[in-house]
């Protein structure tokens, strides 16, 4: 007799560690069905120079093999129409290698639907989820500036903003003068030890993870505690395949293929969490079908799968001329900006296109190489002058825009298409429309003129060119909650409408992408629908 | 967390390479061109910082950039041009080999970077305020 566990999870991410984390802590019993193995901190290469690495190579090391190889786990795009999909199996996820931008949405997202009528409202306001938000802030450890806006609400519990760059300085004085505010930058890397967790050693390696964890992953900041309660079990290379179902349609258990041997396997659970990033939690819901559920579970609406939503996103780079020559300075930080440029542009004159854009600016100052010499004139003694020269000042642009959710963006699965595990894959058809392109020259002419004012040498550029989709890795979306149970699947606490025993608490809950990144929000609402879920269990209704 | 505990060994101390897919010809053809786009001044120029080494490696990792460097170097007539789409290839291996190198990113830029400190100031230039 195979025992039934109370929750199982599928995934380790942020979603999935924060729904084990805040479940166990309440007393509930977890599995949490993890589709790799736990990233040992001890081997990862945080403090590799760019010039040893391949030396390291030749010894035979490997750096850790956090992104998922496409040859194991496949996906399909149609042709001429590429999706770039990041995927990371293994304890924590994305959140070991993450960007670490953390802002929260405002109801200028949530309320955006309703207000400009492009489809579904967001079921939830700021006023839902600002407690979450603040709980998250102080439990992960956020630093970020006082700043304000009804784009970008603040927090009390910021940790100290860390200290701009040259650069960054020169360009917030030059979005002044134009009128475009240009903040601290909102980032989950701890200021200030926190919770147990050291503070930041400013190596700025951080994009081959922390080999301290002084900012969030999912595994040393959510899982491992939850370990500690007893009440959390772990199993390690489980990918999940499907959510199985009884005769009324209700989950009962998931089914799942040993990474190592490829066996098949099956769990029984009361309530299943589906947590495995946006796409591989929509491709395990469309290959859950059943008699009860035979276009994928949850799914009476035919909306799971549909309505992807990602971000544009461009480059552009430009020398700002009180650094060239400058001494050259140690520029890592916190790795990554200090700066954000909040959305703004729902002030003003009405735009001709519908949702906004913000902008990063990683890569500003001194890097560990030097790419954009490749964009100089000239070769020899001239060329290396002024590569020289041009390497403190260098300052880069990264503005993000939201695009707007469509059915025909959406993830399908193929029956003819299987993995490894005889599993359909997953189909992705994305592509942007006018609203889309119409926003990005707003955000090329914006970008121009933030360097413009700053009177920087701009590095030449190509109008309109944007980063291949899915480069953003800030997929959104096809599992929407919402209130018309015709038009989603899920309720704003990610519970489905059709299946009330599933939830889904990653990035394809959310009804829109927004330009802002995700992290904070899937934190937010995870924490939110676990707590709603472990009351609702109390009560005894799920 | 002390700096002790960051004070990793070098370990770049020159292993002997072994030339993957350069004919020694070639290497000393690829050896002539980088310098003529990164020459040794009072830093090292890009031999002096292996980028033939770097250059051969990255080819042998990618069946269709060897094949159109290979190509590329067989037609070229040995004049650096901007617009020519060997000298851009050449280019942008010599810039990736040379500003990753110990030579070109310490010695010719001055980086210091992906150290411990215990504080990070920014820039405390009054006149960039």
């Amino acid at each position: 007799m195979q025992t039934t566990n109370d929750v199982i999870v599928i995934g380790s991410g942020a979603s999935g560690g924060m729904a084990a984390w805040n479940l166990t802590r309440q007393g509930v019993d977890v599995l949490l069905l993890d589709a790799g193995t736990r990233f040992s901190r001890a081997k990862f290469w945080t403090h590799v120079k760019p010039w040893e690495w391949n030396a390291r190579v030749d010894k035979g090391e490997r750096p850790p093999q956090f992104y998922l190889d496409t040859k194991e786990q496949p996906y399909d795009t149609p042709r001429g129409q590429p999706f770039d999909l990041v995927r990371v199996w293994g304890r924590g996820g994305k959140t070991n290698v993450w960007g670490r931008v953390a802002l929260r949405y405002s109801d200028v997202d949530f309320a955006g639907p309703e207000k400009d009528g492009w489809e579904i409202p967001w079921p939830i306001r700021y006023r839902d989820i600002k407690p979450y938000y603040d709980r998250v802030d102080q439990f992960i450890g956020v630093c970020g500036g006082t700043d304000d806006q009804d784009s970008l609400p603040g927090s009390p519990y910021m940790l100290p903003a860390a200290a701009p760059r040259c650069g960054e300085k020169l360009l917030q004085k030059a979005g002044k003068s134009i009128g475009v505010s240009i903040v601290a930058g909102r980032r989950a890397v701890l200021t200030k030890p926190l919770n147990g967790h050291p503070a930041c050693h400013y190596c700025g390696a951080c994009g081959r993870g922390c080999d301290v964890g002084a900012f969030f992953n999912s595994s040393d900041y959510l899982i491992e505690p939850a370990m500690q309660t007893g009440k959390l079990r772990v199993m390690d290379n489980a990918v999940v395949a499907r959510v199985l179902v009884n005769d009324e349609g209700k989950a009962n258990g998931v089914q799942y293929f040993d990474r190592v041997t490829g066996e098949e396997h099956t769990l029984k659970a009361r309530i299943v969490i589906v947590a495995a990033s946006c796409i591989d939690s929509t491709r395990i819901l469309l290959n859950s079908k059943s008699h009860a559920h035979p276009n994928g579970i949850g799914n009476s609406s035919d909306v799971v799968g549909r309505y992807l939503s990602e971000q544009i996103r461009f480059h552009m780079y430009g020398f700002l001329p009180q650094l060239i020559g400058a001494p050259t300075q140690n520029d890592d930080g916190i790795g990554g900006e200090h700066i954000y440029m909040p959305r703004f542009n729902h002030r003003g004159a009405k735009r001709e296109y519908l949702r906004g854009f913000g902008a990063q600016f990683w890569g500003s100052g001194a890097q560990a190489d030097a790419g954009f010499a490749k964009a100089l004139p000239g070769f020899g003694v001239d060329f290396k002058t002024a590569v020289k020269k041009r390497y403190p000042a260098l300052v880069a642009l990264h503005p993000y825009g939201e695009v707007l959710p469509r059915a025909e963006n959406r993830v399908t699965v193929d029956e003819k298409h299987v993995d490894r595990y005889g599993v359909p894959v997953a189909r992705i058809e994305y592509k942007i429309g006018e609203n889309e392109r119409k926003m990005a020259a707003e955000m090329y002419d914006t970008a121009e003129q933030i360097l413009r004012a700053a009177k920087a040498e701009i590095v030449p550029f190509e109008r309109g060119h944007l980063d291949v989709a899915g480069s953003a890795i800030h997929e959104h979306g096809t599992c929407r909650m919402g209130a018309d149970q015709k038009r989603s699947a899920l309720n704003g606490f990610c519970q489905m409408h059709d299946v009330p025993n599933v939830f889904v608490v990653d990035g394809a809950a959310f009804t829109t992408a927004s330009e802002k990144n995700p992290t904070l929000t899937i934190l937010a609402l995870a924490w939110r629908a676990t707590d709603y879920l472990a009351a609702e269990m109390k009560a005894g209704r799920v | 967390m002390g700096a002790a505990q960051h004070e990793h060994p070098d370990t770049s101390a020159p292993v002997t390479y072994t030339t993957k897919v350069f004919s020694a010809d070639e290497m000393k053809r690829v050896a002539t061109l980088v310098d003529l786009i990164i020459p040794r001044t009072d830093t090292p120029g890009a031999s002096d910082a292996h980028v033939p080494e770097f250059i051969d490696r990255k080819l042998s990792l990618d069946a269709a950039l060897k094949e159109r460097f290979l190509a590329g170097l067989r037609a070229f007539d040995g004049v650096l041009k901007d617009g020519d789409p060997f000298s851009k290839l050449l280019k942008g291996l010599t810039v990736d080999g040379y500003y990753t190198s110990k030579e070109g990113l310490t010695q010719e830029l001055g980086w210091h970077g992906n150290t411990f400190l215990t504080e990070f100031k920014g820039c405390t230039h009054a006149d960039h305020e």
